[in-house]
């Protein structure tokens, strides 16, 4: 009974909530207002309360138990965080950050050489300039595909040289290599686009399918919320 | 200024952290690599403390709106119903974790109910409302206006075709031919483009990382001597 | 006025209706509309199907509510269903605090919990919850995964009572990632602390179709198997797997008609800007 109670009353605040948020698209009022401040607050709220289970279980047991004392360092540290809102001590903030900094540099440094610069060159490089199949022979379409890949990022790359004076030769040879890359930015950004537009419906399909569980809810909801944002519309335009 | 107040402190700080995952990344000397994975233990607990600076924050800026109440402006009362809700939902969380034993606040019924029913839904519904902004926009804004915006254009025309499950039906006997042109288009200019774009993000990630580790940018540090 | 005039001045909020109503109708009744096999997904349903048995996989579940509402939910229960059909040791994990919860919500789906009768928990599967740090998590998991999971497993269970968890102790003892992402941290930070820890790492991503273009990069330099494109990707993995549901039929329907209609827009916008645009005054 209170599990059927539950459910049914998921399905309303559900479709409260997010019919709230889309009433903005017919215009603002007080049920989306209710909602932009719901969801930050319970963003905010759930960041923490995960962040204090995370803290409670690695950090403060370990303490508790005896087990590691050790871990009242990076408790310490983190709590430095609060002189930031400190004139006096401001300089105290600059500890905590300083070492997520340099923690978060040094492996994205690391990482990013290997994994996103150089397996991404020698990819291009590595291309076969003739394609030879050994039973079907040679063929045209790959070696075609391989020689417009490697003009096409040689051409990309070239359209974000900006330290070359375009009056030499070199300039003038970046120009013309930057113009490839800009046709091909924008078949790219094209194609960037027509899958926005995939995962953006596909959001709004998941969300109108939930809505749809139970009429009841979605209709009679969307209705209050039409006419209560009607009122309001017009309330706004009455002059004083 | 005190020297131990001076921003120079943390900077040797962070470099001196950041060579450390460096060389314990390419290097196998235990002693790095344990001093290495220590600091990441500890940099996870640590990072989780600046959700304090958020609720501050917010506390703060909706308190100033509700000290600044004007007689007439309602818009108070949600400023009132965030920071309560924060701290609801906060201590809902909290007693999630001590009671059920465990660091996950969603083993708690009502804490799990809280998020599955109002988080996803708007989370999903702030999100997608984008989706009705992009269908304005393809009506009113993305214009051929050059031979740049066509080609981009034709390009979008194409892959949306392709992406929706039953687009290519349309050109009937050729739709073979259809999806091998936006796959050719997805594989080759596309990727290309793309490729080029994450070569010249790499790049700019390794010199940002050599500019804070010899203390030219400095912003992270905040304001300050 | 001209019409094309008139049509370009109309109420946006009637393009919105027009969106709910077209969005609406194919998901009030299947409109059972075609749909072809790409061969990305062919590969990733491939690639999964030829797992030795007994090998290790990390299923990361990074996603937000938003985003497993959409796309990556169906990309994650279909591979899910696929990877418990077959004897393996599958651990999965969230690098996103949104995505931990949502693992259970994928075991609760019909398909996936079918698979799941003859598993045992902490032997066949685990739940390692969330990893907190983003990218530094990632990069602590790699390199000591019980140093990093010092809380246990999502109830608190600590990894030494884990049997699965036994001999996986680095990413070096997980034989494939897949990696269903919504965004950063996702694939690449994957990239750049696992697999540049441990090359042999095989990488399986299902992602956004925001994330796609950029993901057949990785595609093509080999650092990814393959990837499944955002809700096409679904779809098709659901038809090769033979785990469709009228719902899932309605969905990819529904997905036709939205694009359809952007696609309509799209063309009558630019019909009409070619049809009012006034012509260029010849050079003197």
């Amino acid at each position: 009974m209170a599990a059927d109670l539950a459910t049914m009353l998921g399905i309303y605040a559900y479709a409260l909530f997010a019919l709230a948020a889309y009433s903005f698209t017919y215009r603002d009022n007080v049920f989306f207002k209710l909602a932009e401040h719901t969801y930050l607050a319970l963003a905010i709220g759930y960041t923490a309360a995960v962040g204090y289970g995370y803290i409670r279980f690695t950090a403060v047991e370990p303490i508790i138990t005896g087990k590691n004392l050790l871990w009242i360092i990076p408790l310490l540290v983190g709590f430095l965080f609060v002189f930031f809102f400190s004139k006096k001590y401001f300089w105290l903030y600059r500890f905590p950050i300083a070492m997520v900094t340099g923690s978060g540099m040094g492996l994205a440094m690391s990482g990013t050489i290997s994994a996103q610069f150089l397996v991404q060159i020698t990819a291009t490089i590595g291309l076969p300039l003739v394609v030879v199949h050994p039973t079907l022979g040679f063929q045209a379409m790959d070696t075609l595909n391989n020689w417009l890949i490697i003009i096409m990022v040689i051409g990309t790359l070239a359209y974000f040289f900006f330290s070359i004076a375009p009056e030499t030769g070199l300039g003038k040879a970046t120009s013309k290599a930057g113009l490839i890359g800009r046709w091909t930015m924008m078949i790219a950004f094209g194609s960037a686009f027509g899958n926005t537009v995939m995962t953006r419906m596909n959001l709004f399909i998941g969300v109108y399918r939930n809505l749809l569980r139970d009429y009841t809810s979605f209709i009679g909801l969307a209705v209050l919320i039409l006419v209560v944002a009607t009122l309001q519309g017009r309330r706004e335009k009455k002059p004083e | 200024m005190s020297f131990y107040k001076r921003k120079e402190i943390p900077i040797l700080l962070t470099t001196f952290i950041a060579l450390v995952m460096i060389f314990s990344f390419f290097f196998k000397v235990p002693a790095a690599q344990d001093f290495a994975n220590t600091m990441q233990t500890w940099v996870l607990v640590i990072v989780n403390f600046t959700v304090i600076l958020g609720i501050v924050m917010i506390t703060r800026m909706h308190k100033g709106r509700i000290e600044k109440r004007k007689p007439g402006d309602y818009s108070w009362i949600f400023s009132v119903w965030l920071i309560v809700l924060v701290i609801f939902y906060f201590l809902l969380g909290v007693y999630g974790v001590e009671s059920t034993r465990s660091a996950s606040p969603t083993r708690d019924p009502a804490f799990a109910w809280v998020y599955n029913n109002v988080n996803v839904a708007l989370d999903s519904a702030m999100y997608s409302i984008l989706a009705f902004y992009i269908s304005s926009a393809a009506f009113r804004a993305f214009k051929a206006r050059t031979k740049e915006a066509a080609v981009l254009l034709v390009s979008a025309a194409v892959i949306m075709l392709y992406n929706a499950p039953a687009g290519s039906v349309i050109f009937g006997p050729v739709a073979p031919q259809f999806n091998l042109f936006s796959e050719w288009i997805l594989n080759v200019p596309n990727m290309a483009g793309f490729r080029g774009i994450l070569i010249g993000a790499a790049v700019g990630a390794i010199s940002l990382g050599i500019r804070v580790m010899t203390g030219r940018e400095r912003g992270y540090l905040g304001a300050g001597e | 006025m001209s019409f094309w005039k008139k049509l370009e001045a109309v109420d946006v909020r009637l393009i919105f209706l027009v969106l709910w109503i077209a969005v609406g109708i194919p998901l009030l009744t299947p409109l059972y509309l075609p749909l072809s096999i790409s061969p990305d997904t062919v590969k990733y349903y491939e690639a999964v199907e030829a797992l030795p048995a007994g090998s290790v996989i990390a299923f990361g579940t990074d996603v937000s509510p938003a985003g497993y509402g959409g796309e990556l939910g169906p990309q994650a229960r279909a591979t899910a269903t696929h990877l418990f059909r077959k004897p393996l040791k599958i651990i999965f994990l969230s690098f996103w605090e949104t995505g931990a919860p949502l693992i259970e919500d994928v075991w609760k789906n019909p398909f996936v919990a079918a698979g799941m009768k003859d598993k045992k928990y902490g032997v066949d599967y685990v739940n390692l919850g969330w990893v907190p740090g983003t990218e530094t998590g990632m990069a602590s998991f790699a390199m000591d995964i019980w140093k990093t999971l010092e809380k246990g497993d999502y109830k608190g269970t600590k990894l030494a009572d884990l049997p699965i968890m036994a001999n996986v102790k680095t990413v070096n003892d997980i034989y494939l990632l897949i990696c269903i992402e919504t965004g950063t941290p996702g694939g690449p930070e994957y990239l750049r602390q696992w697999q540049a820890r441990n090359p042999r790492l095989k990488v399986l991503v299902g992602s956004l179709g925001v994330s796609v273009p950029a993901n057949i990069a990785y595609v093509a330099a080999g650092q990814y198997i393959s990837v499944l494109r955002g809700g096409r990707g679904a779809t098709e993995y659901q038809r090769l797997l033979n785990i469709v549901t009228p719902a899932d039929v309605m969905g990819a329907d529904a997905m036709t008609m939205s694009h359809v209609v952007v696609l309509a827009f799209l063309l009558l916008g630019n019909v009409g800007y070619f049809v009012t645009r006034k012509p260029k005054p010849a050079k003197t």
